[in-house]
């Protein structure tokens, strides 16, 4: 398995390794370029976050204007969603899911290439908004807010920018589909993928189907803005429900397209460092699937207050999402029950996130209560409940993914006493800043404002959940260290440096841009713990062997 | 939903509540006098005593409010089960099977338990469809209930960045078209931090309000009748209240609408029924209240016509 010090050994001047990176059509460097490219977003959207929290840990009016605030949590949002968690989450995959699957590369590398450099156009794009008079919109772009009332180039530019991200990620959604349905290495059948590819799978289907809507919706606004359309505008016999209901149609499976791949991440990680296989693989395969498919049921609960919408019919779905997700929880903490746990970063990352994700979960299923939505809907109870999601959800998972990877990726491990103060120092910000935000939505605190009434008894918990904000912030600072540091040091080059289970740990790390020079046989889920503890690996019992026989084929 | 009226371990609960995380640091700051139109009397928290005991950290004055706001106890407590179950595990998981050897051993690799999981399947269920019909029975028997009679009927038009309040007569219903008559007083209205409008209703009667917008997308929010509702451009929202407790509530547009979003203030005052018709007399015979800041001369946006509520 010395491949790749051949490779990495060959002399190349500087200018060609720019070039070679700037043309490569390897998934592997182009998942780091995705990987890098997202977290320069995640540092900028945090830098809003900050602005925004800035301005809101005590009444009054100090550090922006009006003006300048509602350009703040709008780019926040976008730029967090659009340039940060779905490039990262695709960098992630356009990196692991190839090699999970034992393949040389994607199905289409050029397309792959392709995806990546639409994500920069698109990047661009939306951050040029700024200098056109911005997009103070939120990110939800609610019509005729974003039609008549918001005359500037800034707003165009953001929808152009998202219409070619939306078009990346269409292409990007295509190439994983194909990939794991064509690439994978023999022997491994569909109930034999790793569980990140599963994900994958889901979210790529997520993505093709929410996305053309998306894009059409915002051709229509763009219309509605610049040529006279009336999609949106009732004096023309539109209608703003209208595009609350394309953009939600979108939004809601967003949601799942963020998270599913950080589900995808925990079931790997979990299993390697408890030492056991993933409790319940087929079950958690149908709640994916199961969560992806009631992602596109319940897109209006986002519109309860419309008065337009059949409430039951959303709430009951929306409360029904609580179950698949709630098997996954069960599922990981079987998966430990027993186990021999170890405490790496990365198990550590991924333990938080079950501990915070719970909350995010919980929250959220009080806005299944209708009439509870009424009451907090529009409040800080939504921004406590999408960020216990995201941040204490996603977030989370992705450092996780970044910990668990990076030995693959870089051949080197980060160092973990600097990793371990990172998570606490994330762990206790995350819930400094969004923990409050519940009490402050009871209290009828609503979001996207810039100011309130010293009166309200709202100061303390604003003022906490700002230096919770900071502590986030502050959390990326040992990371970036980490890496920096880790990368000057010599590399180990170690192939398994987790004991871990699927197909990536089977070739050198890096691996060459041939990935492997030989496959191992797949009989399992986990091919790779099959060859290094013959036996045991296949589940202590012939049924076993003979159902996963059976689903294979 | 009847919550039993025990005080006392809804005391206890109240106290447990205020425990965790950044409670203890709130009890600080119960004190302060309140003249934000959104706010109460009571801290922010998640869960607490309001006036008519509830368990609602906020005060609910409306009977459709105070039937939704009877929804949020049982399901806080759900929830903290739910918590203290899953986090007590994983912390009990993470103690007791903490790997102490460094040796390479595997524990028993176990693959699945179809009992447990069909069981770990079922109880969520089950669960979630309770809450489904319980809550769904609230929002239509209660929240949404619709009355024949109302004491007011005010129709409420939110623009960039305020109010119109324009009040209807009740009696003069025409049950063919659906269509009131003016009360015969110019609409209040009014906006922004310091002219915040008022909107007078008579506590115990059905106030009846439809709600439209004359520019963008807004929303009808006031925090103590839990509940909020959006006035969309071109669509008519209809929605009753019924205030049980005198007082001026405050309320704020809920969904953002622009630059000044955030000041897009107003208040309801709740009068007995006697005092409001002597408001309305009052207010036909010309006169204003002096202190009330009325801005009747500002141009009131042209009305939109009363489309259909198929666009949904």
């Amino acid at each position: 398995m010395g491949t790749a010090t051949a490779h990495a050994g060959t002399h190349i001047s500087r200018r060609s390794t720019v070039l070679e990176w700037l043309t490569t059509t390897d998934h592997k460097k182009i998942g780091v370029m995705y990987m890098v490219t997202s977290f320069f977003f995640f540092m900028l959207g945090g830098v809003l976050a900050l602005g925004i929290r800035t301005e809101l840990a005590v009444p009054g009016l100090q550090w922006v204007d009006q003006a300048t605030y509602n350009q703040l949590f709008g780019m926040h949002a976008i730029m967090m969603i659009f340039l940060f968690v779905m490039p990262m989450t695709t960098g992630l995959a356009n990196y692991v899911v190839p090699l999970q699957l034992g393949a040389a590369d994607m199905s289409f590398p050029r397309i792959n290439a392709l995806s990546f450099w639409m994500l920069v156009a698109g990047a661009i794009l939306i951050v040029s908004a700024f200098a056109f008079g911005g997009a103070p919109t939120g990110w939800t772009l609610y019509a005729p807010l974003s039609t008549e009332f918001t005359p500037m180039t800034g707003v165009d530019l953001l929808l152009l920018g998202l219409v070619v991200l939306g078009f990346s990620s269409i292409f990007g959604a295509i190439n994983f589909m194909v990939t794991i349905f064509k690439m994978r290495a023999p022997g491994m059948g569909l109930m034999r993928m790793p569980m990140f590819c599963w994900t994958t799978l889901v979210t790529s289907v997520l993505l093709l189907f929410s996305l053309p809507v998306i894009a059409a919706g915002l051709i229509m606004l763009f219309i509605d803005r610049n040529y006279g359309g009336g999609f949106f505008d009732p004096a023309m016999g539109g209608s703003p429900i209208l595009w609350q209901h394309i953009f939600w149609f979108f939004g809601h499976p967003e949601v799942y397209i963020l998270i599913l791949p950080a589900f995808g991440v925990i079931s790997e990680i979990i299993p390697v460092f408890s030492r056991k296989p993933l409790f319940g693989y087929r079950a958690f395969v149908i709640a994916t699937a199961a969560i992806g498919a009631l992602g596109f049921t319940v897109w209006a609960h986002h519109m309860f207050t419309t008065g337009a919408v059949y409430l039951p019919f959303f709430s009951f779905f929306t409360f029904l999402i609580a179950v698949p997700t709630g098997v996954k929880f069960f599922n990981w903490l079987a998966t430990m029950w027993g186990g021999h746990l170890r405490f790496d970063t990365p198990m550590l990352f991924a333990v938080g996130f079950i501990a915070l994700f719970l909350i995010g979960g919980l929250d959220g299923a009080f806005l299944a209560v209708v009439p509870f939505d009424f009451m907090v809907q529009d409040t800080y109870w939504v921004v406590s409940h999408i960020h216990y999601v995201l941040v204490a959800g996603a977030v989370f998972a992705i450092f996780a993914a970044l910990f668990y990877w990076f030995p693959k990726i870089a051949g080197r491990r980060l160092d973990e006493r600097m990793g371990k103060f990172q998570f606490w120092v994330l762990f206790i910000g995350t819930n400094l800043a969004f923990f409050p935000q519940h009490m402050l939505g009871l209290d009828g605190m609503i979001r996207r404002i810039s100011d309130y009434s010293g009166n309200a008894g709202w100061t303390e918990l604003n003022l906490l959940s700002t230096i919770g904000a900071f502590l986030i912030a502050f959390s990326v600072l040992p990371f970036l260290w980490n890496v920096f540091t880790t990368l000057r040091k010599p590399a180990e080059h170690e192939a398994d440096p987790w004991d871990a289970n699927s197909l990536e740990w089977a070739t050198t790390s890096p691996p060459p841009p041939w990935n492997f020079d030989g496959l191992p046989a797949v009989r399992s889920e986990r091919p790779w713990f099959d060859v290094k503890y013959p036996g045991v690996g296949h589940g202590p019992t012939p049924e076993h062997q003979a159902e996963s026989e059976g689903a294979a084929s | 939903m009847p919550i039993p009226a025990s005080s006392g371990w809804r005391g206890r609960l109240a106290k447990f509540a205020l425990i965790p995380v950044v409670g203890t640091l709130l009890a600080a700051c119960t004190e302060q006098e309140n003249t934000n139109p959104t706010g109460d009397g009571n801290a922010p928290n998640l869960f607490g005593e309001t006036s008519n005991g509830i368990g609602f950290p906020h005060e609910v004055v409306t009977t459709e409010g105070i039937a939704a706001a009877g929804l949020y106890l049982p399901i806080f407590l759900i929830a903290v089960v739910i918590f203290v179950l899953i986090e007590g595990l994983l912390l009990f998981l993470i103690l007791r099977y903490r790997r102490r050897s460094t040796g390479d051993d595997l524990p028993q690799q176990t693959h699945g338990n179809n009992l447990l999981e069909v069981i770990w399947t079922a109880i969520p269920m089950v669960v979630v469809f309770v809450l489904f019909i319980v809550s769904t029975n609230v929002l239509v028997s209660q929240v949404e209930a619709k009355s024949d009679e109302h004491g007011a009927v005010v129709d409420v038009q939110a623009f960039r960045f305020g109010w119109i309040f324009d009040y209807q007569d009740p009696a003069s219903l025409d049950p063919e078209s659906g269509q009131y008559e003016q009360l015969g007083f110019p609409p209040i209205s009014g906006g922004g931090r310091e002219g915040a409008p008022e909107m007078v209703v008579p506590v115990g009667e059905p106030v009846l309000i439809r709600l439209t917008a004359a520019d963008v997308i807004h929303a009808w929010y006031v925090p103590a009748f839990f509940f909020k509702r959006d006035a969309i451009p071109g669509r008519t929202n209809e929605f009753e209240f019924t205030v049980e407790t005198p007082g001026v509530y405050g309320g704020q547009c809920a969904e953002f609408c622009g630059l000044a979003h955030g000041d897009m203030y107003f208040s309801v005052n709740a009068v007995e029924p006697a005092e409001y018709e002597a408001w309305v007399a009052q207010r036909l015979s010309g006169e204003t209240a002096p202190a009330a800041a009325d801005t009747n001369e500002m141009a009131e946006p042209e009305t939109t016509e009363e489309m259909s509520e198929e666009d949904a």
